[in-house]
């Protein structure tokens, strides 16, 4: 038992001196709290691009009234058509509306359907949005169905055309901010909360610990390439039976430890850790169980070459299939049994 | 010549006993390539804003035929069912439900409610929020809002008719007056939906999102097929790159062959996604480029362990910068303008193209990066030879 402390000791004391080693451990508590700021989303919005080449009309008006409004829905103008395909298509703004010009004429002349080009994005609200575009809209073109009715029915032709506009412009202004016409009365706003970490999407995590634990993974993966280097090397060429086991275990369970130690001081300076003893066991269970994983990889495996070539797949595999970036079950549930198959997930699990 | 000949043929038959490994490796990439297509589908799709839906209890006090109708009309409105799963309930249940955050919301609707729209007194609907309920609530207040005001300019047109024509004294032309707006303006807002026009503004370009992934996962294939065969495009061992030399089999020629043998794999694979040879034809460039890349770095590192890695993060990090795993779009301006250079993303289009149809310039650049990486090997060859190329 002493003898295998002492190759674990010495196992550490070989990867310490490696100067790229010890960069990256110093490294890592630096990467945690820029990873946890910039994986902390704060005021989510929900935008929605809008344009119209008119400047005066009811489209310019409807846009103006719009992008005034501060709401949980923003709306933001754009130069130019291409420029809301482009905050769509980003991502940006979570679908855009393009009014044409004169809308009041297409109105007028019954050529109203399918005038507004709704470009949906990704992550489509439009429906909710298209109420708010048409209620914009509505607005301002009610007056001017008022006004053309007046114009039409020349009842009014002995006064002066302007005047009558004025003074029923007057009037409906009135009534809209009268408090006459229809209403909601709205009880207990203020209790509601303010946090719009809701809006992001139901699979999006974004896990800090989740990528720490795939450093971790890769750690042990390191240490089963380090180990086949050591087999060709005949260092164990004395050691037999449970002996052999143990050293070679050692191999790969310095620069897990070393790592796993790294990570769990990168998540107390980034401030995501909780109970402190809940930290310790998942890590200590976590650093076993990858040393485990890598040393049956490097049985199984005879070839250096073989398990080489299977890390970049197992790499990328834990990065999308363990809850790191999204939650790959939301999409299907059965992705849930092959996640078991991922070590950073049983580690995640004791935080779920 | 004789040699060469011999020479090719030999690589072909190393190369070939890998196989098993090969295609274990490219199945697993394929694979891989497939769950990175299924996921951005998912995460990039145009999708519904079921996420944005609240419980609200809806309380209907008023029991008149013309509420009833209202009631239907509200409950099946897009814009209502996109934004919250209405609960019919009395006035008690939905107090409660509010109070203990079963439902975000509660909309009371008064006794006599259609009654006061059709004679102007215009009853308000109350909206009580529950405590702490989530800021989706405050989506469905801003719609309501919407609503109220599409209502709100209906009625302030007719009531403003109304007094103008009492002020002028042309009352006996109100019915006529009243009835035309109200058939106007209950048009607009019946037929609102037919208003807009929707198209999908995807951020894949012209592309649907499944194609461009299968382009992409094609791409990402194609550039991490060589992880395979380490062994195959290592650099081989100083005696026997002498014993090549004396054959007069130059650098040059052990190159092309690596390249030669390689493309043929990835060109066989190719008819697996496409079925013209056209349109293989047209991604040769795009499969020479990859393996030269994948040769110039294998040559460049000590031992294929470390070569494999090489390979990976350089193409990790090239079909990041590309839009292999993320479209380009969401990525900032900077990363776009340079991505327009890098070797994946001239990969990428060669493949959409040969998908879609066509020969893009990238044809050329795709050869002169291809080009590029084979003089670069050659150069660390000479440095590395000290001498002439042989």
């Amino acid at each position: 038992m002493k003898q295998t402390f002492l190759y674990f000791f010495l196992f550490c004391k070989r990867l310490l001196k490696k100067p790229v080693f010890v960069i990256l451990l110093l490294l890592l508590p630096i990467m945690s709290i820029f990873l946890k700021k910039a994986f902390t989303i704060q005021n989510v919005h929900i935008r929605t691009a809008l344009y119209t080449p008119d400047k005066v009309g009811i489209s310019a008006n409807a846009v103006e009234m719009l992008i005034n409004q501060n709401d949980i829905i923003e709306f933001v103008e754009c130069e130019s058509p291409d420029e809301v395909r482009t905050m769509v298509a980003s991502g940006e703004c979570v679908c855009g509306y393009i009014l044409p010009e004169s809308l009041e004429e297409k109105f007028d002349l019954n050529l109203f359907r399918n005038s507004i080009d709704v470009l949906t994005g990704s992550y489509s609200v439009s429906p909710l949005t298209d109420e708010m575009v048409f209620s914009a809209v509505y607005k301002y073109y009610a007056l001017h169905i008022l006004d053309k009715y007046i114009d039409d029915t020349g009842l009014f032709k002995k006064y002066s055309s302007k005047e009558i506009k004025n003074e029923l412009s007057d009037l409906y202004n009135k009534y809209m901010i009268d408090g006459s016409t229809f209403s909601f009365n709205y009880h207990n706003e203020n209790a509601i909360s303010k946090d719009s970490s809701v809006l992001l999407p139901g699979f999006l995590i974004l896990s800090v610990r989740g990528l720490l634990s795939v450093i971790i993974f890769i750690s042990g993966f390191a240490g089963a390439v380090q180990l086949y280097r050591d087999r060709n090397n005949c260092i164990f060429r004395t050691l037999s039976g449970i002996r052999l086991r143990l050293a070679e275990f050692m191999v790969i369970l310095s620069p897990v430890t070393i790592m796993g130690v790294s990570c769990l001081i990168s998540l107390a300076v980034s401030g995501s850790t909780g109970n402190i003893f809940r930290e310790i066991y998942s890590i200590v269970f976590y650093i076993f169980c990858v040393t485990m994983f890598c040393y049956i990889l490097c049985i199984i495996f005879k070839n250096e070459v073989s398990l080489c070539a299977l890390i970049p797949v197992f790499i990328m595999a834990s990065l999308i299939i363990c809850p790191i970036f999204i939650d790959i079950t939301e999409f299907n549930g059965k992705f849930g049994i092959l996640q078991q198959i991922f070590p950073p997930t049983w580690y995640l699990n004791f935080f779920n | 010549m004789k040699q060469i000949l011999t020479y090719i043929r030999l690589e072909y038959k190393r190369f070939f006993k890998l196989i098993p490994h090969i295609l274990t490796g490219t199945i697993a990439l394929s694979l891989l390539a497939g769950l990175i297509a299924f996921c951005a589908e998912n995460i990039l799709s145009p999708g519904s804003s079921d996420d944005y839906k609240v419980k609200v209890a809806l309380v209907i006090e008023d029991d008149s035929p013309l509420m009833e109708m209202l009631a239907d009309m509200l409950k099946k409105s897009d814009c209502i069912s996109a934004s919250c799963e209405l609960i019919d309930t009395d006035y008690e249940t939905a107090q409660r439900m509010v109070a203990n955050n079963e439902a975000a919301a509660a909309l009371v609707i008064p006794k006599y409610f259609a009654e006061s729209i059709q004679n102007g007194t215009n009853l308000p609907i109350n909206v009580d929020f529950a405590d702490n309920s989530t800021i989706i609530a405050l989506i469905l207040r801003q719609l309501s809002v919407a609503g109220a005001g599409t209502l709100s300019a209906a009625q302030a047109g007719i009531y403003a008719q109304y007094d103008i024509y009492k002020s002028y004294g042309l009352m006996s032309y109100d019915i006529e007056a009243n009835r035309y707006l109200n058939d106007v303006y209950l048009k607009y807002v019946l037929e609102r939906g037919k208003m807009f026009h929707k198209t999908p503004a995807y951020p894949t370009g012209n592309m649907s999102i499944p194609e461009y992934y299968k382009c992409a996962g094609i791409s990402l294939v194609l550039l991490l097929v060589s992880i395979s065969c380490p062994t195959f495009l290592c650099g081989s061992d100083k005696v026997f790159e002498n014993y090549c030399t004396s054959k007069g089999i130059s650098y040059t020629v052990r190159f092309f062959t690596k390249l030669l043998v390689l493309s043929t794999f990835c060109i066989m694979l190719l008819f697996i996604p496409f079925h013209s040879i056209i349109q293989v034809a047209v991604l040769i460039p795009a499969v020479i480029c990859s393996n030269c890349i994948a040769v110039f770095i294998y040559r460049l590192c000590a031992s294929p362990s470390v070569g494999i890695f090489a390979v990976f993060i350089f193409n990790f990090i090239s079909a990041f910068l590309s839009g292999y795993f993320i479209p380009v779009s969401f990525l900032p301006k900077v990363v776009q303008k340079l991505s327009s250079f890098i070797p994946a993303q001239l990969i990428l289009k060669q493949v959409k193209y040969a998908m879609n149809g066509g020969i893009a310039a990238t044809l050329v650049l795709l050869i002169i990066s291809a080009a590029a990486f084979f003089l670069a090997s050659l150069t660390d060859y000479m440095k590395r030879k000290g001498g002439h190329i042989s």
